[in-house]
This record gives structure tokens, C-alpha cells and sequence, in this order.
């Protein structure tokens, strides 16, 4: 039981290997569960029924992902058991969790959890210390596996009292890590500010800060590589004629 | 090994942990760069383009669906060619800041390409799963797995091939480039000082919320009470 487990968790780690713009992650899905088709194709189940229904659409944050296979195993393994179990039921329950949570895990990791780490990581960075990226690999890789692998054993216990608790017991700190990542980039705005003042004078941090209210300009029109691209060529034109 | 060869197999396996979702972050820039440079021997050199060129995106959100530039092998290319043209041009500090413009800028291109190549390669892919089911149809789940494999072997190739071809000839004409033209656009340390402003601005775009705002004003305050304290 616990190689079948194993099986499925080491898949998860590459399920958006194959992610597309028509099925999304379904092909990932569908390699995920290859350890479960196998088993229950022994019990007598047709193999490709089952594959085909795990193999559509399928929407889901990479990491998050963990939750929505642990309770399709759970759900298929009860059904496989009592033969009752709706497949409708599945299905809509795979695609409401994955869409609930993808929305909180894009949320999470996108936009609070990878921005704060690489902060510190930039912080430390700019005097040239390696531990700043220590720390967000540290950081980012304690959540990472928490879902990753946690996730995977939570979702198994899918039906039982509590779940819905458990799954947000992990949120429970994003307040917190928003507002750490708003202080860290703020001590990182500084940081960069007093360093081009105290290495090129008021110049150099007067045009890091028009460099600043440019690329906000642009990014209203932009995408943000063009904004990336014209003010990191406008930084290179002021140094070649300050 | 080649280091040519030795950094572009690392790309690749870099390339495969972002594009797989594996996803332990090592494949960010700022890591990334640090460990290309331990390969080519300039560790403090790989770190410090990695780090520019990751901080040039700091704010950057990755949502799905949205398109992004390929960060991963965008830092590496420009790490990499950074160190091999240090290592070339030894410690004069006027040719390190052209070659970390230009290293900077080849590393951008090559996350515009990443970005434009990969957008086209997931209109394309869900025809792999379409075969996967036709073969598990007929009871063939193995042939289901290989072509699912094949995705990493992918992201693999595509890595390695963009890095030697783009750090083969982006090396020789950053070299070319510094010898012919005669442009100064200071030491590596001024380019230090002036692109985490681009950083800066993504960043305020990300907290300047209701709920946010506040805490990024403390952090500024808080850095300029500390060195107005010290004197």
C-alpha cells in the first residue's frame, strides 16, 4: 500500500509536464493515476474506462493538485468498494475542489509566498550574500511539501469530519505573509535607494526613481517584459551618457 | 567535461524542474545563476548576474493562463555568459559592465523566445494526451507513460539545445562587441545600484493595496529610521 502511495505521490511532481491550452493539466492527471488504473484494472474494472474519465479537463495549481488526487483516489477507492458510488459525484467533486482551490493556491504561492521569498533572496543579495536564497528555497520548500505531499495524504481522508478545516489550517498565515512580503519589499526599495545615492550620488538615484515611475507608466499599456526591456534600456542609455 | 556542454545539461535539467512543476524553486535565476557559476568556477560572478536578472522581475506574478517569460533559462544565459566573459576578460571594470549589459540582454531575449516557443508548444501538446487515451484504449498504458516522458525529454532537449546554441555564439560576440565598440557604461557595481529599481516598481505595483500599503511604507521607514540612527 504504502509503493502505491509512493507511486502516485512521485508522479505528482511533474503533473503540469504536459499542461496544454485545451485539457489543461489532464494528461498529468491522467499519468498520476496510472498507479490506480493499474490496480483496479486487476480487479476487474475495464482499464480504459477508467483512464478516460480522469483523462479531460482537468484545472488545477501544480502544487494544490496534491489535495484533488488524494480525494479522487479516495472516492474511486470507495466506489471500487461498494459499487455505488456515483460517478457524478467524482467528477463534479474533482472539479469544484480543483477550482476552489487553485483559485487560494495561485493566490498563495503566486502572489504572496514566491514574491516574499525571492524578496529576502534580493535582499541579501544585494550585498552579496548567498543566505538570502538559502532562506527562500528554506521558506518556499516548507509550504511546497506541506501541499505536495500532505495535501496528498489530507485529500485521502477526504470524507472525513474536519477536512475543510485542515485544508484551511493551511491558509491560516497568509494575512501574515502578505503583509511580511509588503515590509520586505519596502526594506528592499530602501536598501537599493541608499545604495545608488551612497554609489552614484543623487543622479543615479534620481534616475532609479524615474526609472520606477516609468516602468509604472508603461505597465499600464505594456506587458511586463516591454516594460522590462524599455526601461532596463533607458537605465543603459543614462549610464552611457551621464 | 565541456563547460559549455557541462552548463547546458544542467540548463536542461533546470528547464524540466521549472517546466515539470517540480518545482523547488532551485531553477529561479537567482539560485540558478549562483550554481552556474559554482560550474564554470565564479560562483560570486554567476550569483550576481543570476540575482540582476531576477530582480528585474521581482513582482512578477505567475498566474495560470497568463503567459510569462522563461525566467529559467532567460537567468541562466545570462549568468553564464556573464562568468565566461569575466573569465575572459579578467578584472577591468568598464568591460565587466558592457558584458553584463549584454549578458543581461541575451537573457532577455531568450526569455522572449522561451515565452513565444512555449506558448505555441501548449496549443499544441493536448494531441499527446489524445494519443495516450487511443493507445490506453486499446489497454496500452505504457505507451500512455512513455508519451507523457516524452514531455520531460522535451523540456530537457529544448533547454539544452537554445543554451549551447545561445551562450556558443552569445559569448563570441559579447567578446566581439567589447573589443570593437568603445562604450562605457560603468562598473558592474553601478549596474547593481540602478536595475533593482525595475524590481522596485513591480514590487509596488504587487503592494500598493488597502491591505498592504502600510506595511511596505514600515519597511522603507524602517530601513531609513535604522540608518538615520547610525548616523
Amino acid at each position: 500500500m504504502r509503493g502505491f502511495h509512493a507511486n502516485i505521490l512521485w508522479r505528482l511532481f511533474l503533473i503540469n509536464s504536459a499542461g496544454n491550452d485545451r485539457i489543461l493539466d489532464g494528461f498529468g492527471l491522467f499519468h498520476a493515476l496510472i498507479p490506480m488504473y493499474k490496480r483496479w484494472s486487476r480487479g476487474g474494472e475495464r482499464l480504459e474506462e477508467t483512464a478516460g474519465r480522469h483523462m479531460g479537463y482537468f484545472n488545477a495549481n501544480p502544487l494544490m493538485a496534491s489535495y484533488v488526487v488524494g480525494a479522487v483516489v479516495d472516492m474511486e477507492e470507495k466506489r471500487m468498494m461498494s459499487g455505488d458510488f456515483p460517478l457524478k459525484r467524482i467528477d463534479r467533486l474533482k472539479n469544484t475542489l480543483s477550482a476552489v482551490l487553485t483559485a487560494r493556491g495561485d493566490f498563495f504561492f503566486g502572489v504572496l509566498m514566491i514574491p516574499l521569498g525571492l524578496t529576502i533572496g534580493a535582499i541579501f543579495a544585494i550585498y552579496s550574500s548567498i543566505i538570502g536564497p538559502l532562506i527562500f528555497l528554506a521558506l518556499y520548500n516548507f509550504f511546497h511539501m506541506r501541499v505536495r505531499i500532505g495535501g496528498y495524504f489530507a485529500g485521502l481522508r477526504f470524507d472525513e469530519v474536519g477536512w475543510v478545516e485542515s485544508v484551511e489550517s493551511f491558509f491560516k498565515g497568509e494575512r501574515v505573509l502578505g503583509c511580511l512580503g509588503a515590509f520586505a519589499s519596502g526594506v528592499f526599495s530602501a536598501l537599493v535607494l541608499f545604495k545608488a545615492y551612497s554609489g552614484g550620488g543623487p543622479k543615479v538615484a534620481g534616475w532609479g526613481i524615474a526609472s520606477v515611475v516609468l516602468f509604472l507608466a508603461l505597465r499600464r499599456k505594456l506587458s511586463l517584459m516591454g516594460s522590462v526591456l524599455i526601461v532596463f534600456v533607458s537605465i543603459v542609455v543614462f549610464l552611457l551618457f551621464r | 567535461m565541456n563547460p559549455l556542454i557541462a552548463v547546458s545539461v544542467l540548463g536542461g535539467v533546470l528547464a524540466v524542474e521549472s517546466r515539470s512543476s517540480i518545482a523547488l524553486m532551485i531553477s529561479q535565476p537567482i539560485c540558478a545563476g549562483w550554481i552556474m557559476g559554482s560550474v564554470l568556477g565564479e560562483a560570486a560572478d554567476g550569483f550576481m548576474a543570476g540575482a540582476l536578472f531576477q530582480m528585474m522581475f521581482l513582482g512578477m506574478v505567475t498566474l495560470r493562463g497568463g503567459r510569462k517569460p522563461d525566467l529559467v533559462l532567460g537567468g541562466v544565459t545570462a549568468s553564464c555568459l556573464y562568468v565566461m566573459a569575466r573569465l575572459e576578460l579578467g578584472g577591468d571594470p568598464a568591460a565587466g559592465g558592457i558584458a553584463l549589459v549584454c549578458s543581461l540582454l541575451f537573457g532577455l531575449a531568450v526569455a522572449v523566445f522561451g515565452d513565444l516557443y512555449y506558448s505555441r508548444w501548449e496549443r499544441k501538446t493536448w494531441r499527446l494526451s489524445r494519443l495516450a487515451l487511443k493507445f490506453v484504449a486499446r489497454g496500452d498504458v505504457w505507451m500512455g507513460e512513455v508519451l507523457f516522458a516524452s514531455t520531460l525529454l522535451f523540456h530537457f532537449l529544448f533547454g539544452f539545445v537554445v543554451l549551447c546554441g545561445i551562450i556558443y555564439s552569445g559569448h563570441h560576440m559579447i567578446s566581439f562587441l567589447i573589443e570593437t565598440v568603445n562604450a562605457d557604461v560603468g562598473s558592474p557595481e553601478l549596474l547593481f545600484s540602478l536595475i533593482p529599481f525595475i524590481g522596485i516598481a513591480s514590487l509596488v505595483k504587487l503592494h500598493f493595496v488597502r491591505s498592504r500599503v502600510v506595511w511596505f511604507c514600515a519597511g522603507f521607514l524602517s530601513v531609513f529610521v535604522f540608518f538615520l540612527s547610525r548616523g
